[in-house]
């Protein structure tokens, strides 16, 4: 089972997310960057990380760019190396292209999802940052 | 995937190459390898209608001038007003198309204004002038990237590359 991280501030987008991923893993719940960024500390610390990290942009307080930038920067200064990061699905209604450029070539997100979304969106990244099977490992095979 | 072309047993497949763009209408499977290149696919679910373009540089006004069917699909944002264009013409709304971005991997060495950055730059510039939707984007890092992309779904499967893989394919 995956350990996942749900960073996202609406209850129903929350419970969406998780009712989509806890076929998945596990997934802990935080309401803001504050409390997310608490999260991945507590996980770092007990040796157990997150395999995935979800993370919304507009959330009160400390926003999505700025809890993913010191996540990251706590795992590295763990000595996790780049290979190793937990992976980030940056997903937010932001459909610009400066959030989308920054979340993936300034901040370390691999993907982002645009809402509203469908939860096969969810399922094919999942698959394509190979946290479940993925069927282009078997298409590029045949 | 069994169950992917089990449910699609009469698709056709297509291999991709640098500079192409081209839209079905019958399921296809197409194929194409990225490196700091980018594709765009887009999807009509009412249709089943898919379409793909694989771009190697950004903007065709600041290599070409004049345009044509030759280079339409060597640039990000030709191609993708190409691909728009063929979708209109086959009766696609502009609400129900989405689209999703891939490629743009980088090599750490190459500084920040890199074409890959550029391509990926142009890609969501142009899709936001055109008020396409951008459902998904996977793009930077440092590994290229193949991709399967299922026309009548339009679900899109990316394998990484063991290196950044600068020839496309």
């Amino acid at each position: 089972m995956l350990r996942i991280l749900i960073a996202e501030d609406s209850d129903f987008q929350r419970l969406h997310l998780k009712k989509i991923l806890s076929e998945y893993g596990d997934c802990d719940q935080a309401e803001n960057g504050e409390a997310a960024v608490e999260l991945a500390r507590r996980a770092l610390a007990s040796g157990a990380f997150y395999d995935l990290i979800v993370m919304d942009i507009l959330m009160p307080g400390t926003d999505g760019h700025a809890a993913l930038k010191k996540i990251v920067e706590m795992q590295q200064a763990a000595g996790i190396g780049p290979d190793k990061l937990a992976k980030v699905i940056m997903l937010s209604c932001l459909s610009d292209p400066e959030n989308i450029l920054t979340a993936q070539f300034n901040e370390g997100a691999d993907i982002y999802i645009t809402k509203p979304y469908e939860p096969e969106i969810v399922v094919e990244s999942l698959a394509n940052l190979n946290l479940i099977d993925n069927p282009a490992d078997s298409l590029d095979s045949q | 995937m069994k169950t992917l072309l089990a449910s699609n047993p009469n698709i056709e497949t297509h291999f991709l190459g640098v500079g192409e763009g081209r839209i079905f209408r019958q399921p296809t499977l197409s194929q194409t390898v990225l490196g700091s290149c980018v594709s765009v696919t887009f999807h009509c679910p009412r249709l089943e209608l898919g379409g793909i373009t694989h771009a190697l540089m950004p903007v065709w006004s600041d290599y070409e001038s004049r345009m044509d069917e030759s280079v339409r699909y060597k640039f990000v944002d030709s191609g993708i007003e190409g691909i728009y264009e063929l979708f209109a013409n086959q009766g696609a709304r502009l609400a129900e198309i989405e689209c999703k971005v891939f490629g743009g991997a980088t090599s750490s060495f190459i500084s920040q204004l890199s074409v890959a950055q550029k391509n990926v730059k142009t890609a969501f510039e142009t899709l936001t002038r055109l008020k396409l939707r951008i459902a998904a984007s996977h793009v930077g890092g440092s590994q290229g990237r193949k991709l399967f992309f299922f026309s009548n779904s339009g679900d899109v499967f990316v394998k990484y590359l063991k290196t950044m893989n600068n020839n496309c394919k």
